[in-house]
């Protein structure tokens, strides 16, 4: 019990000397021997150990011109679907990126609930053709000391617009008791805005030729829908219903070199 | 370090295809009106024996079975309101009494989801009924059907 008492007082003693020292300006000149000593220990001790940071090294700039392959695969997974990406990317400063893409989707189905027998799949026919447009930057926070090594660990922001002309030919609600009934929403255009968190890998496979692999979480920011209806698919974000998408990009894409220091210099 | 960026390359792609598999599942018959048997005397809930509701559609309609409930025993019933009329009528047989419920309801179409399509929602408006032989009111409680809600919207009290 003495002891823990003896410790707590040498504890709360040493903090208060501490304090003391930070922030009182007057009992400076007394403390001075005192001063002189720690300085002297700090000397003596080990000093801690600053972390060697290693400058961004020079890596291949110029401008990359794109497709993002994944959307190739969009219409095996979904029939329904088509779709197509082309992106665009600068270098901006020492170890920033300028990012924009240019897309188009369209998705079309039909309603086959009233056959006979009746199908399964969505109950209603729509249509929909639209395109999109992204625009942000990426910063790179790969650094490594290895020579020749080009590839990125990215982290970035992107504003997303898309436009699109949509509409449901045919609408069926079935009841069990009642049959089915139908009706139809015309097609009428619909514009979202929404913004992206996109966190992405770039790996040179050959001299100038990359890879990238994005991943987007994607949030709506505002969308002029005037129907009950949600788009199927928002053209570049996802399904029209969700506030909050969750996307990828496998971009392969050529660098035509461009603003390069000579190597060695 | 190129080996961190191609694990990493892969586990993104394992993850992505994995999240973006989204299952919905949609219901069925969520345009009727839920109505509950009620005692007159006591105002208690009420399970009755015997219970049909036939269907009496309007106009033009024909339907291939107009029979909802035949002869069950219910302490709350499911009445699917018609789409292609404001007006859906029922003809409660208790034994062998009848009367009748007319609901006046406004439809408005509404988006469930993009697989599950359309339903309508409704307002109910009025009730008219008919009192002759064991009805002795209808009241509605909560007026609007909408997709996955369960709440009752009607009492039926009975003598």
């Amino acid at each position: 019990m003495l002891r823990f008492f003896f410790i707590n007082i040498l504890f709360i003693g040493f903090t208060a000397a501490l304090c003391a020292q930070n922030y009182t300006n007057q009992t400076r000149s007394n403390q001075q021997s005192y001063g002189q000593n720690q300085q002297d220990n700090q000397q003596e001790g080990t000093p801690k150990k600053k972390k060697k940071k290693l400058p961004y090294p020079d890596k291949e700039r110029g401008l990359s011109i794109g497709v993002d392959v994944s959307r190739f695969l969009v219409p095996v997974l979904d029939n329904d679907r088509i779709a197509f990406e082309a992106n665009l990317k600068t270098n901006y400063k020492k170890r920033m990126f300028l990012a924009g893409s240019l897309g188009f989707e369209s998705v079309s189905f039909e309603d086959e609930s009233t056959n006979t027998p009746p199908k399964d799949g969505k109950p209603y026919s729509y249509e929909s053709t639209g395109i999109y447009g992204r625009v942000g930057f990426d910063y790179d926070i790969f650094v490594v000391e290895e020579e020749n090594n080009n590839d990125n660990i990215l982290f970035g922001f992107r504003y997303g617009f898309a436009t699109q002309e949509h509409g449901a030919d045919q609408i069926t609600i079935s009841d069990d008791h009642w049959g089915y009934y139908t009706t139809s929403i015309s097609t009428y255009s619909v514009t979202t805005h929404w913004l992206e968190l996109v966190s992405g890998l770039r790996t040179e496979l050959f001299n100038n030729l990359y890879l990238n692999l994005y991943v987007r979480l994607k949030t709506k920011l505002a969308s002029n829908n005037s129907k009950v209806m949600e788009p199927y698919r928002i053209p570049g974000f996802g399904r029209g219903s969700n506030n909050i998408s969750l996307g990828f990009s496998y971009v392969v894409e050529y660098q035509i070199p461009w603003g390069n220091k000579k190597r060695g210099q | 370090m190129k080996i961190i960026i191609k694990t990493l390359f892969l586990a993104i792609i394992v993850l992505v295809i994995a999240c973006n598999e989204s299952d919905d599942f949609c219901l069925s018959n969520q345009q009727s009106v839920q109505a509950g048997f009620y005692s007159a005397e006591t105002g208690n809930d009420s399970t009755v024996s015997d219970v049909s509701f036939i269907s009496l559609p309007g106009d033009g309609i024909i339907l291939e079975n107009d029979t909802l409930y035949n002869s069950e025993s219910l302490s709350n019933s499911f009445l699917p309101l018609s789409m292609a009329s404001d007006t859906t009528k029922y003809l409660v047989k208790i034994l062998n009494q009848k009367d009748t419920i007319t609901f006046i309801h406004s439809k408005e179409l509404s988006f469930v989801s993009e697989e599950c399509g359309f339903v309508f929602s409704f307002e109910l408006d009025t009730v008219i009924y008919t009192d002759i032989s064991f009805i002795d009111s209808v009241a509605i409680d909560y007026t609007s059907i909408k997709y996955n809600e369960s709440t009752e919207n009607v009492k039926i009290f009975l003598y």
